[in-house]
């Protein structure tokens, strides 16, 4: 189903063509940042990496630096590849049209922002990039108070909403004046990023319980916890303490580094890795829930081209996790020229992976969306072939492997077989 | 299904409880230590305000005492956040300025913290190096606090140390990071040695190598930690002027660049030519061990 259009464009005509033309400025614009601040990034994570705890954990420092940008990358280029799938499909929907603002910008925020620390870019390159960052903080709130359906429940939110994004201008371009959050002490910023999200929770549970249509409900549960994602968004941007630790900080002196122990530090360093990975992670629910609510319960339609990336996406991932382990680990035992080896084997074995892989991988999606499909499909298969090859077999092997087949697929509680009992019913 | 997800719900419960209840057992036993109150009768020293004394104090301040290490360059302090789980140091500000140590402690407070690692109150310092500097004798320690007086004020307010469940964890495990639990605080001073090129006077200077080189300096296992000092170790094929010279230029004999992030050649390297070849002296007499 497709979500209502809750805005009339017959008295804008413009405003949609614009409102296109903008998203694809902005997707150039965050794509753009990003690749180019890559080479900035990997010199800023070289020069901050804690050095000995690298060498502990028996890695270079160049091993971390890209391993960090790969998951920035991750990061961007899932939200920008779901905003794109959207896009294509729906960009005459108002609200789709917004989702796709609020993924690419907030899948760009955090990585832009820690590319581009304050006073790296200057005239009209900040002013874009404030541009970008305050797009992603304010939709990331307001996307909570309009999902699924595009109108603002309760009403009031709207009032919200507007506030919400006089505040962040005044913080993103004026960070130092008095409407700006940035200038508000910290508690109060945690107030403030924790009352708006929060109050967008609470109309996304009174819609659910006095709006939404049985549908919409199933959707939002799927969205829900990407939704909360979108909101963790603005609490990293300006308080990145609370949600991160250090991301940057004076590098600790090694007689208080040894007397410590190392392995303290190593520890530290391993929970703050792991610490960003995870919050990487829990921000990819953003498109992550989408994808899901849009492939289960046909949100905006656009299932079938989402189940093509979602496999796709899945395994270029696979494949290049398999390629990055196999080069690295092949490197490790063949030293010298045994590394030009090591790369020509890691490739002949991702070519020789690729199609048992996609198989795979599509059996698994379509197994986990699109069950009933699936399920049908496969009780068909089983059950026609039982039929065709024990055609005389006796009754009770039958019901039992029909039962087998639809507890293997469908998964019910449990299931009962009734059969009408020869010679009754017969005239 | 049910079944199994209530007994993994009772499981994962358990463990959570398991867990909470050990880190408030944790958090219990490491407060009575940060709390605990030493009752130390502190000697007082004079403090001298000659220059030829004020200049000693800096010079082993800012080479073999490594304040500036943790304190910062302009011992204005600094803060070394390792997150919540982990906790955050911060190191005070020494100087007079806003937010600094130096306009606060009296002359007394100042020994009862460098030597015995202790606050004004009589509760523990974190992570201050004291079992080291318990060593100092009376004139370089009065020199060193002469110094620290005479410090340009300089504004740096810093958040207070807070401890997180791991640092907590570290401080049972280890218990010189409370310097004032490992500290004879009734024992007699050590004897202080005459200022000259020998072994003696280079054992008393190398007291703080042994933190990143080992209670014997015959190196730690572990990153960043420093390298066999003894004569089984790379020493063994060095001279004297190698050895000066490494820590005047950060390069050793075979041409290896010290990084001066784990080894602070370039503090060490500031000791006069008599302080090394003190140092140098008191490395050949150690016994050779073998770190491997």
């Amino acid at each position: 189903m497709s979500t209502q259009q809750t805005l009339t464009t017959d008295r804008l005509p413009y405003a949609r063509p614009i409102a296109r033309i903008t998203w694809l400025l902005v997707t150039c614009l965050t794509l753009g940042l990003f690749f180019a601040g890559i080479p900035g990034r990997y010199e800023q994570l070289v020069a901050a990496a804690d050095k000995r705890a690298l060498m502990g954990l028996g890695l270079s420092v160049s091993v971390y630096a890209v391993g960090v940008i790969i998951l920035n990358f991750i990061f961007v280029l899932a939200h920008h590849l779901m905003a794109v799938v959207i896009f294509g499909r729906r960009r005459d929907d108002w609200m789709a049209l917004f989702v796709c603002f609020a993924l690419v910008t907030n899948g760009a925020m955090i990585p832009l922002s820690l590319m581009y620390p304050p006073g790296s870019l200057t005239g009209l390159g900040q002013f874009l990039l404030n541009g970008v960052i305050l797009i992603a903080l304010v939709s990331g709130v307001v996307l909570v108070y309009l999902f699924p359906d595009g109108r603002f429940v309760p009403p009031w939110t709207r009032l919200l909403a507007i506030t919400w994004a006089v505040l962040m201008a005044a913080a993103v371009f004026w960070p130092t004046s008095p409407f700006s959050l940035s200038s508000w002490p910290v508690w109060l910023q945690l107030l403030a990023l924790l009352l708006w999200p929060g109050i967008g929770l609470f109309a996304q549970i009174y819609r659910y319980i006095h709006v939404s249509r049985p549908i919409q409900r199933q959707q939002v549960k799927w969205a829900l916890p990407g939704l909360i994602g979108a909101m963790l968004g603005p609490l990293a941007y300006f308080l990145p303490f609370v949600i991160l630790p250090a991301l940057s900080g004076p590098v600790i002196p090694n007689i208080l580094y040894q007397r410590v122990g190392a392995s303290f530090f190593t520890v530290s360093f391993l929970l703050r890795l792991s610490g960003l990975t995870l919050f990487t992670f829990v921000l990819l629910l953003f498109p992550l829930t989408l994808a899901i609510a849009i492939m289960r319960y046909h949100l905006w339609d656009i299932d079938i081209l989402i189940n093509r990336a979602l496999v796709y996406g899945a395994l270029t991932g696979a494949l290049g996790l398999v390629y990055f382990t196999s080069v690295v680990m092949l490197q490790s035992f063949l030293i010298g020229e045994g590394s030009q080896l090591a790369i020509i084997v890691s490739t002949l074995a991702i070519a020789a992976l690729f199609n048992p892989l996609r198989r795979q991988i599509q059996t698994l999606i379509d197994r986990r969306f699109y069950r009933r499909k699936y399920d049908a499909a496969q009780v068909l298969a089983a059950f026609s072939a039982t039929l065709r090859d024990d055609a005389y077999a006796d009754l009770d092997r039958l019901t039992e492997q029909l039962q087998h087949v639809v507890e293997e697929t469908m998964q019910p509680e449990h299931v009962s077989l009734w059969l009408r009992p020869p010679g009754r019913g017969k005239s | 299904m049910n079944r199994v997800f209530k007994w993994i719900s009772f499981i994962l419960g358990g463990l959570v409880g398991l867990v909470a209840l050990s880190l408030g057992v944790v958090y219990s036993i490491t407060e009575a230590q940060l709390n605990k109150s030493y009752d130390v009768t502190v000697n007082p020293i004079p403090i001298p305000t000659d220059s030829a004394a004020i200049e000693r104090g800096k010079h082993l301040a800012t080479t073999v005492g490594f304040c500036t290490d943790c304190h910062g360059e302009n011992l204005a302090g600094q803060v070394f956040d390792e997150g919540l789980l982990v906790g955050r140091l911060s190191v005070p500000n020494l100087t007079r300025g806003q937010g600094g140590v130096g306009d606060i402690l009296t002359d007394t407070d100042w020994v009862r913290t460098i030597r015995h690692g202790l606050r004004a109150d009589g509760r523990t310092l974190i992570d201050m190096p004291s079992n080291y500097y318990y060593y100092l004798s009376d004139a370089d320690l009065a020199a060193i606090i002469a110094y620290l007086k005479t410090l340009p004020p300089v504004d740096n307010n810093l958040p207070p140390t807070s401890m997180g469940p791991l640092a907590r964890l570290f401080m049972l495990q280890d218990p010189s990071l409370l310097p004032a639990q490992v500290i004879d605080h009734t024992g007699p001073r050590p004897a202080a040695p005459e200022i000259a090129i020998t072994a003696e006077y280079g054992q008393y200077l190398a007291n703080a190598c042994r933190v990143c080189h080992g209670d014997n300096l015959a190196g730690e296992p572990g990153a960043g930690a420093g390298q066999n000092l003894t004569p089984a170790g790379n020493l063994a094929h060095w001279t004297e002027t190698d050895f000066i010279q490494t820590l005047r230029t950060g390069v050793t004999p075979e041409d290896r660049k010290l990084d001066p992030e784990l080894m602070p050649w370039d503090q060490v390297g500031r000791l006069s030519d008599d302080e090394l070849r003190a140092i140098w002296l008191y490395l050949q007499s150690l016994p050779a061990v073998n770190s491997e």
